[in-house]
């Protein structure tokens, strides 16, 4: 029973990874607004996963580590909401009190 | 009967000579004082035999200011501390209330001078090279991957039209006289 657990749990992870290899159409600026805004400090645990998810976002459009001076309005403002929650979970989850004081 | 008079009579002197309020008009003027947000920080320190130059920078109000100080004494503790009391009061002087004033310097030291600039990615930087965070929440310093970080603003203009960007400074190590990193700018 319990290898059988772990053997689900690592074909759903499988399932996930090779998802996300081959899904490169980035999410609109809308979905990652939701996600953004849906983000809390319950997902500290899970921050690598999207901070590497959202990164992966900025890379199918081709927006990963760009200087922002280089980039239109609508990328500019794609790639900032994008660092804005990046930053909002690497800065709340390592600082819980700064938003709370 | 004969008590109850006596004590209507002191009564009645004690209200007679009790002296009464009298109503005056108060003015209350008040100065509002700038806020010092940030600082003293990228201290610059410059010594010579029996001299001490001193340079750091201090947020107050929207800017980032420099105060400078020369102290002269026998030894190097003494002429620097010098140098820090007479910066100091100078950065009091600039928080403090004052009239409308105007005055140009020529000052001469060896050490860099900091103003803000455009800065990118990977850069090291003095912490003054950049502004403050627009929002005084964002303001505060935080810790990232055991190192002190904090958010900055840039302010920028291209075809005429103006760009704020945001972005993530990091000291380079932990003293606290540390250049710091442009880790992040979007």
């Amino acid at each position: 029973m319990k290898y059988f657990v772990i053997l689900i749990a690592l074909v759903s992870l499988v399932g996930c990874a090779s998802n996300k290899t081959l899904n490169s159409q980035a999410i609109s600026y809308e979905q990652l607004n939701e996600l953004g805004n849906r983000m809390t400090n319950r997902d500290c645990p899970m921050i690598d996963y999207y901070v590497n998810y959202i990164e992966d976002q900025l890379r199918y459009k081709g927006l990963y580590n760009r200087p922002p001076e280089s980039m239109d309005d609508a990328d500019r403002k794609y790639n900032a909401k994008a660092h804005v929650i990046i930053w909002g979970l690497r800065i709340g989850c390592a600082n819980p009190s700064r938003y709370t004081q | 009967m004969k008590l109850s008079a006596i004590a209507l009579t002191i009564a009645g002197l004690t209200y007679c000579t009790t002296p009464r309020a009298e109503c005056y008009v108060k003015s209350d003027i008040r100065l509002t004082r700038q806020t010092i947000n940030a600082g003293p920080t990228d201290l610059q320190k410059l010594v010579t035999p029996g001299h001490c130059s001193v340079q750091y920078r201090v947020h107050i109000g929207d800017d980032w200011q420099t105060a400078e100080g020369v102290g002269v004494g026998k030894t190097e503790a003494e002429a620097c501390a010098q140098a820090m009391d007479i910066s100091r009061a100078r950065v009091l002087l600039e928080a403090s209330p004052q009239t409308v004033s105007a005055n140009t310097q020529l000052v001469c030291n060896d050490l860099t001078e900091i103003q803000v600039r455009r800065v990118h990615v990977g850069e090291t930087i003095w912490e003054s090279e950049v502004d403050m965070h627009l929002h005084p929440q964002e303001r505060k310093y935080f810790w990232y991957k055991n190192t002190q970080c904090r958010m900055f603003t840039e302010r920028n203009s291209k075809d005429s039209n103006l760009f704020t960007y945001q972005g993530v400074i990091c000291r380079t190590n932990s003293k606290a006289t540390s250049k710091w990193q442009v880790v992040d700018k979007y």
